[in-house]
């Protein structure tokens, strides 16, 4: 579904991601691990379309980035960290006009939207402008907009930040729930358990370079992922 | 203790000016790190007094008139009067949403409530800024309104030094007014429901207010020296500081100097007291939001168009500052319209004897009047830049460069059609003109509104800027909304230069050749500005914030 082949990205003498090459399958929860300013969010911009790079290449469901970015864009969502959001609308016309721009049907849109209002437990709060919501509110409301239209391809950037533990829970089934309908995601994360449990594959990138890649029993080996990422971290130093 | 929080006040006033200097020099280059500005200072900094210089200019010559109006037959002190009302009301009309944005919704004021700072100082610094913006504002009235007074009549060294030392205290009055109607704003604001609807028709009715005002002045006749009597009536018996402040100029007197200074000192203290007194409820307030129990009702779909375009026009009247600003065309219209038909025009008979062609000539004016007022809401210059930190949501999306453009482009001529018609519709009243006339009237304009869509938009791609913490900054401070409001002045009334002068000068010279000239050019400055838009903008748009 994603397909990342020696992607190369600089900021002017600065690199930023260094022959990154990863593959996401179908149905795949792909954690993505490092520490801050190693390129994870650098990566993910660059899967969507965000951010033009250097070297490589980027296919979304064989669909080239570079050539066709509004194909690729169809078939995934994205999600940054701390989402900036419409303040000026209020949550429902905000997810209404996200339904819109992905074409999506009224009847469906009508369900998707308020079967994650429910879940998430905001469907009072939907009526109110953005500028009003909390921090995990926002982020509740973007995390609807990311699922609600069922890409192919889900690109989360620190997803958790801001969620209480109910919506952290409900947001990790409902990522295992599309993952098995034949959606992938990608993420990156600073919560290592999260990670842990849930992810079927983990990569870990350090100052712009993938150092290991595979399922997460793979990449854990007999100890847990924080030790290994610490080792990492360790050894690079 | 004292020393320590003038310090701390201080250092306030430098943080906030700091950010008021990047965010200026950054105008034009968009460009908010320190050392990239250096390669666009230069540039910007030009820009900068080249602004300043043409708003003094204007200054000096209305002053100098104002002088040989009335000061030069001995009544100078009407005349400071009259400097002292036009830089209150200029710097208010500069400043006010400035009074309440630095006060009370500056982004870091709860951070530093919570650090061991009194309210007191904190409101102190933030006092010092905006009388620095007061100053500035200021300056650019009273230092040309003093040099066309000089020009044209004698002052005393006491004149002279009272004026300089005007300089720095008519300001701290300005601020402590600014202060107030900062204060009164928020509390009504806090008390409706929708504060930036009220906002917006708050600074409507200001404008409308004082173009009634001038239509009612008009209709009382009394005679220039009447009114000047009466003026000086006014501020003798109702405005004593304002008396104290010009006959200490024009008189040289010590004591109104002493009284003004005094008057204006003891004004700010107080204010800044009782706002610091209250000021952790200020910020810590929210906006009175009814929270309305959620509703479900079916949701209504729309082609990807129009939602992109929708949310531009919603985004559009949600912000007091965007329409007041950048919908200015529109108000102007509104204020024409009703002074033509309160008004009429007195046309007289012999101008016909020099000009056999008026008529056209008029039709033409008309035309070129409307369009220039239709310029004048850049609606799309700061449209860009508004995008802000939410400019992921479009890039991310899978919608068509082009149509993001053209949802922005659109929301200029949508707001200027109703001013447009209002102004047809008077025309075919007030004046003589056919159906012909009647739809170049209409369509022109249009066609030149969206013209300004266009290139406000091309400008903002190459001048956007997103480094700004609140959205008066970029729709008022930014160099692409001032490049493209005097590139559509510029380009849209050039061609009627020509259509105004060959009727005017060739008497068998055709209306219709006239209309033909600005149609013609109107249609091939927007599709290039179009066709430039499609082949650049996409890679322009998808590189921004990288």
């Amino acid at each position: 579904m994603l397909k990342i082949t020696h992607l190369t990205k600089r900021y002017g003498e600065k690199i930023a991601v260094e022959d990154l090459s990863l593959e996401i399958s179908s149905g795949t929860i792909y954690g993505f691990i490092g520490h801050n300013g190693a390129g994870k969010t650098t990566t993910i911009k660059c899967c969507c379309g965000l951010l033009g790079f250097e070297e490589g290449e980027i296919t979304v469901d064989g669909i080239s980035i570079k050539e066709n970015p509004l194909a690729c864009k169809e078939r995934l969502s994205y999600l940054p960290d701390n989402p900036d959001l419409y303040d000026f609308m209020t949550g429902i016309k905000y997810l209404n006009f996200i339904a819109d721009i992905y074409r999506m049907e009224k009847d469906f849109r009508d369900e998707q939207i308020h079967r994650y209002a429910k879940m998430f437990e905001i469907t009072e709060n939907l009526g109110q402008p953005i500028n009003s919501y909390s921090h995990g509110m926002k982020q509740k409301l973007a995390l609807i907009s990311a699922f609600m239209h069922k890409p192919k391809l889900i690109l989360l950037d620190e997803p958790f930040v801001g969620l209480d533990p109910k919506a952290s829970h409900e947001i990790k089934t409902e990522m295992r729930r599309v993952c098995d309908e034949g959606t992938a995601i990608f993420f990156s994360t600073h919560v290592l358990e999260v990670a842990e449990k849930l992810c079927d594959k983990i990569a870990i990138i350090q100052k712009g370079k993938l150092i290991v890649s595979g399922t997460t029993e793979e990449v854990r080996g007999n100890t847990s992922l924080e030790n290994v990422f610490l080792e990492l971290e360790e050894n690079h130093d | 203790m004292i020393k320590t929080s003038f310090h701390i006040a201080l250092q306030i006033l430098k943080v906030s000016l700091q950010a008021m200097l990047t965010s200026t020099l950054s105008f034009i280059s968009g460009k908010s790190n320190l050392k990239k500005l250096y390669h666009s200072t230069f540039g910007t900094v030009i820009i900068i007094v080249m602004i300043f210089f043409i708003l003094a200019l204007l200054s000096f010559f209305f002053g100098a008139f104002m002088v040989v109006a009335i000061a030069v037959g001995g009544q100078a002190d009407i005349y400071f009067f009259a400097v002292f009302a036009g830089t209150v009301i200029f710097s208010l009309m500069g400043s006010i949403f400035a009074s309440q944005s630095y006060l009370f919704e500056a982004q870091d004021n709860e951070l530093l409530l919570s650090m061991p700072i009194s309210p007191t100082i904190i409101l102190t610094g933030r006092a010092f800024t905006l009388y620095t913006l007061n100053f500035l504002y200021s300056i650019i009235v009273m230092l040309p309104s003093f040099l066309a007074y000089v020009s044209f009549v004698e002052i005393s060294f006491l004149g002279l030094l009272f004026y300089l030392i005007s300089f720095f205290i008519v300001p701290v009055f300005i601020t402590a007014l600014g202060c107030i109607i900062g204060y009164v704003l928020w509390k009504i604001a806090s008390k409706v429901p929708k504060k930036n609807a009220f906002s917006t028709v708050f600074g409507i009715i200001m404008l409308l207010g004082i173009a009634v005002t001038w239509l009612l002045i008009d209709r009382v006749s009394m005679t220039l020296q009447e009114f000047l009597d009466l003026i000086l009536w006014t501020t003798e018996n109702y405005l004593l500081p304002i008396h104290w402040y010009a006959v200490a100029i024009s008189q040289g007197s010590i004591i109104y100097m002493l009284l003004f200074v005094l008057f204006c000192i003891i004004v700010l203290i107080p204010v800044l007291l009782f706002i610091s007194r209250r000021f952790i409820t200020i910020i810590t307030t929210k906006e009175n939001i009814r929270k309305k129990p959620y509703v479900r009702k079916p949701l209504r779909q729309h082609k990807v168009f129009v939602a992109l375009l929708k949310k531009e026009i919603v985004y559009f009247f949600k912000l007091p500052g965007y329409v007041l600003n950048s919908g200015m065309g529109s108000i102007m219209m509104t204020i024409m319209g009703i002074f033509l038909l309160y008004k009429g025009v007195n046309i007289p008979e012999d101008v016909y004897t020099y000009l056999p062609n008026f008529d056209d000539v008029l039709k033409i004016s008309i035309v070129s009047a409307v369009s220039l007022m239709a310029v004048m809401n850049d609606v799309s210059a700061p449209s860009i830049s508004l995008e802000g930190k939410t400019l992921w949501i479009l890039q991310s999306s899978p919608v068509n460069c082009m149509q993001i453009f053209m949802a922005k482009v659109l929301v200029a001529p949508i707001i200027t059609l109703p001013g447009i018609i209002f102004l047809t519709v008077v025309s075919a009243i007030k004046f003589n003109v056919n159906v012909i006339d009647l739809i170049f009237i209409f369509f022109i304009p249009t066609l030149a509104s969206f013209f300004s869509g266009v290139l406000g938009v091309l400008i903002n791609l190459r001048f956007p800027r997103f480094d700004w913490s609140s959205e008066i900054i970029v729709i008022k401070q930014s160099g692409s909304v001032l490049l493209a409001l005097l590139g559509a002045i510029f380009i849209t009334g050039l061609p009627f230069i020509f259509a105004i002068i060959f009727p005017a000068l060739l008497p068998n010279f055709h209306i219709g050749i006239s209309y033909a000239i600005c149609l013609i050019y109107l249609i091939t400055v927007t599709v290039v500005c179009c066709l430039l838009l499609k082949s650049k903008g996409k890679k322009m748009f998808m590189t921004l914030n990288n």
